[in-house]
């Protein structure tokens, strides 16, 4: 039986589990939305033990085979609900790197995207090919590379989520605002995005066809996307499992630009806990079954499996 | 650069720091050790020009990154003393920690002390239950720990069995280790935690961590480890932090 940990009322985590609810599959919640409601919260931790109750709710983690994990920190609107989450999340996390069953994925693995040009250092260790990226942290050493000519875009240092922007003339004029702070700059790749994602060691592609700069946001852009299943090259998806490997990463979205110019691929980011539910609507369901297969098959089998082992009924004299 | 490289070279050290009430007592033992130090407790010591991938133009205090040997990194210089930072405040900080940190381990000449602990996407370290689970397997006795709370009151009770009482901090670098005092009493604990002690130093080999602090409590003649801390405060002689910070320069 494998244990799913997020946000219930999150996307791609409700999204999972109505997927499992669906199956014919053991599994059980621990739904992190509940503290925001609940009356009491309760967490027992010793190494390689931890039971959690959320108002009613127990889990027992050491009952479990396999864990699917999409914990973040987000505000819960008291301190002891922030608290709450906060130790529970801290909790769970020592929990999650110590044990020794299947978890996707282990809360340290592959965090480094955290910072966007060493996770790109990291990642062109791969053979990746990476778009020319600076920081830049003066408006007068902007200048000397970047143009307002449709070539750059304008990015965060770190994780926190930003809409990137082709430097125009209205941001161009803006540069020497990084003296407060510094902001990424990196080549923007015309063409097609690629979005992969690895699951164990299958890898489910889509190419998207858009207009706009960044796809997943409306710009203004009058073309819809277009999306179609996709079979990434070889060297590109086994560069993408050597990472995962290294990273121990179970389970990543990796997003990719073809160059229009040349056909060379460029990768932008490999995320350990990817939002990836739009993609698996399109892709008829093939990631979140991979998902549920990682899971559900880890649970160890006894050597009498459960077709040597017929159900007694009491009601058909004997052995049904 | 190997390390070896790094440390035959004359050392120049650069404390990066929030602000400048923090970590005074290590200026003071820098500047004993002799080692010539920046001191960097303000944006305003930061001369950020770009970073790329395998090149950084940055100044810290005026001097170039190029000419650093080796960093001490107890968080980006702070922006704001308030409590309730606006939403820009927050982003401006995050972005400075990413740049500085970005800069730093881009410079291959130099060499990140404490790295594991430093550079902020290894934010697990920093976890008081993740840290009971490393002291776990390092073979130190922890506590159990739980913790309830009463949502609806708004109030929240802890209980560590056991709890500690007469609590010690033990300074552990990756060849000594270090009590706040010469005490014998130290000395028995020593004996006792012998073991757990070298396994530590073991550890923070591989985890690319120069020293710790294991806080621990004495109960019945037991010892309980209750978390880790990478600061290296001022409980300790100032002759022995002279000494750590010597052999994670110079060693």
């Amino acid at each position: 039986m494998f244990l799913l940990i997020g946000f219930g009322t999150e996307g791609t985590f409700s999204y999972f589990r109505r997927y499992v609810a669906e199956q014919d599959c053991r599994y059980d919640i621990l739904d992190l939305a509940e503290l925001r409601f609940c009356d009491s919260a309760e967490i027992s931790y010793r190494p390689h033990d931890l039971s959690v109750t959320i108002g009613n709710k127990s889990v027992e983690f050491n009952n479990y085979t396999a864990f699917y994990s999409r914990m973040y920190y987000s505000r819960l609107g008291s301190p002891v609900r922030n608290d709450a989450l906060s130790r529970l999340i801290s909790a769970v996390t020592s929990y999650l790197e110590d044990t020794e069953r299947l978890v996707v994925n282990r809360p340290s693995a592959g965090t480094g995207n955290i910072n966007k040009l060493v996770h790109l250092r990291t990642l062109s260790k791969y053979g990746f090919r990476i778009p020319q990226t600076f920081i830049y942290g003066t408006g007068q050493s902007a200048r000397q590379v970047v143009r307002a000519d449709g070539k750059w875009i304008s990015k965060s240092c770190s994780s926190i989520k930003t809409k990137a922007a082709v430097l125009d003339e209205a941001l161009y004029s803006k540069l020497d605002n990084l003296s407060v702070c510094p902001s990424v700059f990196q080549q923007r790749i015309k063409g097609a995005d690629v979005r992969s994602h690895v699951v164990g060691n299958e890898v489910f592609s889509e190419r998207i066809l858009s207009s706009r700069i960044d796809y997943r946001y409306a710009d203004g852009s009058e073309t819809p996307n277009q999306y179609e299943a996709f079979d990434i090259p070889p060297h590109i998806a086994a560069a993408c499992l050597a990472y995962c490997k290294d990273q121990g990463l179970l389970f990543a979205g990796f997003d990719f630009k073809i160059s229009e110019e040349d056909g060379d691929w460029y990768i932008l980011e490999a995320n350990p806990m990817p939002g990836y539910h739009t993609y698996d609507r399109r892709l008829d369901q093939q990631i979140s079954s991979a998902l549920k297969k990682l899971l559900a098959g880890s649970a160890p089998e006894p050597f009498v499996t459960a077709n040597r082992r017929p159900s007694v009924n009491p009601w058909n004299n004997g052995i049904s | 650069m190997s390390d070896e490289a790094i440390n035959s070279r004359e050392a120049t050290v650069c404390m990066v720091r929030p602000t400048k009430r923090t970590h005074q007592h290590l200026i003071s033992v820098l500047n004993d050790c002799g080692v010539p130090m920046i001191d960097v407790a303000s944006c305003d010591d930061i001369d950020f020009h770009s970073v790329t991938l395998n090149d950084t133009e940055l100044s810290l205090g005026g001097v170039p990154i190029n000419e650093i040997t080796h960093v001490f990194y107890f968080g980006s210089p702070r922006l704001t003393s308030s409590a309730h930072p606006t939403h820009d405040e927050i982003y401006i900080q995050q972005e400075w920690e990413q740049a500085l940190l970005a800069g730093i381990t881009t410079s291959s000449h130099l060499r990140l002390l404490n790295y594991a602990a430093s550079v902020t996407w290894n934010r697990l370290l920093l976890q008081p239950m993740r840290q009971l689970g490393i002291l776990s397997r390092l073979g130190w006795r922890i506590p159990s720990v739980s913790i309830k709370y009463d949502c609806l009151s708004d109030c929240q009770s802890k209980v560590r069995h056991p709890e500690p009482t007469d609590r010690e901090f033990v300074l552990i670098g990756r060849r000594r280790h270090f009590w706040p005092d010469h005490h014998d009493h130290f000395r028995l604990l020593s004996e006792q935690l012998a073991s757990a002690i070298t396994k530590t130093q073991i550890y923070l080999r591989h985890a690319d961590l120069d020293w710790c602090v294991v806080p621990i409590g004495i109960r019945q003649d037991t010892v309980f480890a209750f978390g880790l801390s990478f600061e290296l405060p001022n409980v300790f002689l100032p002759a022995d932090l002279g000494q750590l910070v010597r052999d994670v320069i110079y060693d």
